[in-house]
């Protein structure tokens, strides 16, 4: 327990910098702008990660055009314009963190539209993921048993007294709760009786009481007459249970791959928490830990990290930068073809992530959106890269150089790959605007940019 | 006016090529088509629009554009920066303001013909000008002089000045001759010397003389401001293919627009003429050809004298748009290997063994399309939705397909069945995705029967699913059989077909095809679901607040015009297409 306590023992405060600002603002959100680094530096660790983890007020313009958004999308039942909702919440809520642990949750609990085909049922478990995101997870998880696209997705109305179905029982065990290796195939057969009768009536949860099978059960080698909601308690009680959410907050937040006593330590806050994600989250976010060196850039971008970051990162506008953010069509159409399709996953298993998202085929498709981005179609104009090329008149190439990495890494790049990006800027275009654009596509299309 | 309007105003004029206002001629008289040679593969004429431009200027339109957010940002743009930079220079260098300048220049007529070239595919042009200012021409014709001996002669190069005409070129690539009132400028020499010649009355070869301009140019108006003659066979020549039958890679492009499409190539010129009218514009595409005598594939796509032409649309006020045919389905569809692409033959077979199932030991081609009529209207309306207690938030209007069978029984029997097994193969869909499925029923309104399909639940609150727009409805009045998504405009329909003096057999027209969308309808419609449509213009990046001037701006656009029209008709001299936007 001691040792556990040490991996999160809290960073030190003099060590405070604008890199460390950075990587906080880019693991908690998706990419982040010049003055949001700024802010965030000046207002130090604790003081930040405690806003970061805290809900924010959003600004009326938002909600209105979110409320617009989402309304569209139960109007059309078309699941695309449900995407455009989610990515523009992403890209423009002052909540960044409550989106990616929305995004989490949406693997975690992998339910597609595919199956579904029910707009609202899939807007309405994306509110629950968002207002449990940094919450309890034990909410969450009961929420997510009798959740409409859930049941509908994993045929909860065929689950029924005299022909129990072991999908929803065997997703919670393996996928939600406690990961392969912690319970037994008996444990799936008697935990799906507990679930028969939770049905779905006129889009909602019902629960068919002549359909539950209300008999004695052994689950975990315990006795009883349990129903679904003894059987979540039991898993949450699980000693696996804080250990495999550990291990997903810490692929999600911190690497790719968790050590046994980085993930035990998370695992044991994540108890001393009552599994609360927000109040672990923050000893996560403040520890010296999440700054160390085998977390920082040890992430591979997920599309949606990836895409979303980068519109952020350099402030992307429609309609020749007039507009108010990116345009969201081509936005979702991406992320699609690199294999990120919102609402939906490919499996119950959801997307692997890690060096599963770079493939040699998706990897052009980066390349090509690194082309586009500096292009300014389709996705809009960056204000960031037209900014620059105003003012390089009175910046030198180095300290162009500076800006742009500063800008996309949050650091500054090795010595010699800064070297080798300097002779490139001297020898590109006299024109201020495409010797920018060369040099951010350049940045953009380096392995290093595909590292979070 | 302002500047930037001002500037808005000459760059339209340069562009539409306006005339002088004050010297409005009558075409005929005045057509440049006997200062060009014959021989041309296209012809353009533009004649006396600058009536039409004032008009616009003077608009509700053009105060309306320039006094939008939209054209307040484009004032503030780069595009808008270089342009007016570039009328400021013309204006340095004349002396005078541009757009003056543009109406003395351009202000009488102009027209540009495309000569073939038998090594290269990129032909020659000529384009000529008659202006009313042939002092302007006078004095432009010295400072172009001047440049001359600025540049020096590999620039531009006076090649001489015989008989009063002046002449230039530019690096042996374009040839400028003027004299008194016309400028001819051409890409060679001899068909700058040709224009010359016929300017100067010492040579008679011209368009006008030609049998083939003047074949397709008799059915053009005089009085049109611009007047298009094609050579079709030239064009077709210059681009090195062979005129073959086009097969189409599906139905409904084959059975709109595939007559049309063998016009074309089977016409050996063509004509077209763009008219501005004080509330609207008319164009007329002209095709001098035997419409009688296509392929054998495309027979059935016109309407033979003595026969019913397009139906007359619905005498419905709220009629958004409305497209209405007559063909020989039956020929047409026997005529598929002819007129289609055999990728595409195959789902043909399929769709025959579904038709099969549903009615065996029947021919769909000898039994069952005979039955459907000749004549089709597909027709847009719209919808209320009082009969679901409540209505969906994406608000569609009703759709229609009108069928003529006249009064075969049989046909009857034939939709009701055709309704009934939709509904049903439709419940199945829907019962797979989780939606409420519809059960038929019947009304009898106005006392004319209608069956429909009606969701079975209605939602209790808020709005109705999307799937609520549709209630397929099916009647029978008069001749027609009506097949609609919407049991309100299924209604509407009855009602003034039940009274309507259009049946096939006293509708002979020659219209084969009529198309007509009315703008306060579709503006209605717009308007119904105007957060639906902000909302898609926050997808494309907008922020709410734009997305509101935008839609204000497509609204008060859409008010200010009346409605579209097309008509196809086939008549003696060969068929026309006519299209007609009118404005309030």
């Amino acid at each position: 327990m001691r040792l556990n306590e040490e991996m999160l023992s809290p960073a030190d405060a003099g060590r405070w910098s604008r890199d460390r600002a950075c990587h906080l603002l880019r693991r908690t959100g998706f990419g982040c702008t010049a003055a949001e680094i700024a802010r965030v530096h000046a207002d130090g660790l604790n003081k930040s990660v405690t806003r970061i983890v805290a809900v924010a007020d959003e600004p009326t313009d938002f909600v209105a055009e979110s409320e617009s958004l989402r309304q569209t999308a139960l109007a059309s039942g078309n699941i695309a314009d449900s995407k455009m909702w989610w990515l523009h919440r992403m890209l423009r809520s002052n909540n960044p963190l409550a989106e990616k642990l929305t995004l989490l949750w949406h693997n975690h609990f992998a339910t597609s539209f595919a199956k579904v085909q029910s707009v609202e049922a899939m807007l309405a478990q994306n509110a629950t993921f968002r207002q449990y995101a940094a919450g309890d997870f034990g909410k969450l998880l009961a929420a997510m048993s009798r959740d409409v696209a859930m049941l509908l997705w994993l045929d909860g109305n065929g689950n029924k007294k005299r022909q129990p179905n072991e999908n929803f029982a065997r997703e919670l065990f393996e996928l939600f709760a406690l990961g392969v290796g912690n319970y037994t195939e008996a444990d799936i057969q008697q935990a799906a009786r507990a679930f028969t009768g939770w049905h779905v009536r006129n889009k909602q949860f019902w629960f068919d009481s002549a359909q539950h099978d209300d008999g004695s059960k052994t689950v975990f080698g315990n006795r009883g007459r349990f129903d679904g909601s003894d059987i979540i308690a039991m898993c949450l009680k699980h000693p696996a249970c804080s250990a495999f959410i550990a291990t997903k907050l810490l692929r999600c937040f911190a690497t790719d791959q968790p050590t046994a006593p980085a993930i035990a330590a998370v695992a044991s806050r994540l108890r001393v928490n009552d599994m609360h994600i927000g109040k672990t989250l923050a000893t996560l976010f403040a520890s010296e830990y999440f700054y160390s060196d085998g977390v920082r850039s040890s992430l591979i971008k997920s599309p949606v990290d990836l895409v979303v970051g980068t519109l952020r990162t350099l402030d992307v506008h429609g309609d020749k930068g007039n507009a108010a953010g990116p345009n969201l069509v081509p936005t979702f159409m991406l992320l699609a073809e690199l294999g990120q399709d919102l609402f939906e996953p490919p499996t119950v298993k959801g997307w692997e992530g890690g060096r599963q998202w770079v493939s040699s085929a998706s990897h052009l498709v980066r390349i090509r959106f690194a082309s586009q981005i500096t292009a300014g179609e389709p996705f809009g104009r960056s204000r960031f890269t037209k900014d620059l090329a105003e003012n390089i008149r009175s910046e030198s190439g180095q300290t162009c150089l500076q800006a742009v990495s500063q800008q996309l890494f949050g650091r500054r790049l090795p010595e010699q790959l800064e070297r080798k990006l300097e002779r490139v800027w001297n020898d590109s275009s006299t024109n201020p605007r495409e010797k920018v654009a060369e040099l951010v596509y350049l940045m953009l299309s380096l392995p290093e940019y595909q590292m979070a | 006016m302002t500047r930037a309007m001002r500037t808005m105003a000459g760059v339209l004029a340069l562009w539409v090529s306006l005339a002088d206002t004050q010297n409005r001629a009558a075409a005929t008289d005045d057509s440049l088509s006997g200062a060009l040679p014959s021989g041309a593969s296209m012809y353009v004429e533009a004649n006396n629009l600058g009536d039409v431009v004032t008009r616009f200027e003077k608009s509700e339109l053009f105060k309306l554009l320039t006094s939008t957010p939209q054209w307040r940002t484009y004032l503030e743009s780069s595009d808008y920066q270089r342009l007016d930079a570039g009328r400021k220079f013309v204006e340095a260098q004349l002396g005078e303001d541009a757009i003056e300048a543009a109406k003395k220049l351009l202000g009488r007529n102009l027209a540009v013909g495309l000569y073939p070239k038998r090594d290269s595919k990129q032909p020659d042009v000529a384009f000529v000008l008659r202006s009313n200012h042939p002092a302007f021409l006078s004095k432009a014709r010295d400072q172009v002089d001047n440049l001359s001996r600025l540049f020096g002669k590999t620039v531009l190069d006076s090649t001489g000045k015989a008989a009063g005409v002046w002449m230039w070129t530019v690096q042996g690539n374009l040839y400028f001759a003027s004299k008194n009132d016309w400028v001819a400028i051409a890409t060679s020499k001899p068909l700058a010397e040709q224009c010359v010649r016929l300017l100067q009355k010492e040579s008679a070869d011209s368009l006008t003389a030609n049998a083939d301009f003047a074949l397709a140019m008799k059915e053009a108006a005089p009085t049109a401001h611009i007047r298009v003659f094609a050579d079709l066979r030239k064009l077709m020549e210059a681009t090195g293919k062979k005129p073959q039958q086009t097969k189409f890679d599906n139905v409904v492009g084959a059975w709109l627009f595939g007559g049309v499409v063998e016009l074309a190539r089977l016409a050996p010129v063509g004509s077209a003429t763009l008219t501005f009218g004080k509330s609207g514009l008319d164009t007329t595409v002209h095709l001098p050809v035997d419409w009688s005598k296509p392929s054998a594939g495309m027979v059935g796509f016109f309407t033979k004298p003595g026969e019913a032409g397009a139906a007359e649309f619905p005498a419905l006020p709220t009629t958004i748009a409305g497209f209405s045919f007559q063909r020989d389905f039956v020929h047409l569809y026997k005529s598929r290997e002819v007129n289609l692409q055999a990728r595409i033959l195959p789902e043909f077979d399929k769709f025959e063994t579904g038709i099969a199932n549903l009615m065996p030991g029947r021919s769909f081609s000898e039994d069952i399309l005979p039955l459907l009529g000749r004549r089709l209207s597909i027709l847009v309306g719209p919808q209320k939705f009082d009969h679901l207690g409540g209505e969906p938030a994406l608000k569609l209007p009703g759709f229609a397909f009108v069928f003529e069978p006249g009064t075969s029984e049989q046909a009857n029997d034939l939709f009701q069945l055709l309704f009934q097994s939709v509904v049903s193969i439709l419940n199945f869909q829907v019962g797979e995705r989780g939606g409420e499925p519809m059960v038929i029923r019947a009304e009898v309104h106005n006392g004319v029967p209608i069956s429909y399909g009606r969701h079975m639940k209605s939602a209790a609150k808020g709005p109705l699913p999307f799937a609520f727009n549709f209630t397929p409805s099916s009647a029978r009045v008069n001749e027609k059989l009506i097949l609609s998504s919407s049991l309100d405009f299924c209604r509407q329909l009855t009602d003034s077909y039940r009274t309507a003096k259009d049946v096939t057999a006293n509708h002979v027209t020659a219209d084969n095809a009529a198309f007509v969308a009315k703008a306060d309808a579709i503006a209605d419609g717009l308007a119904a679901n105007r957060s639906f449509l902000e909302s898609k213009i926050v997808q494309s990046g907008k922020s709410a607040g734009q997305a509101k001037i935008d839609f204000d701006l497509l609204s008060t656009m859409l008010r200010k015009l009346d409605q579209l029209r097309a008509v196809g008709t086939v008549r003696v001299a060969g068929y026309d297409l006519r299209i007609s936007l009118s404005w309030k």
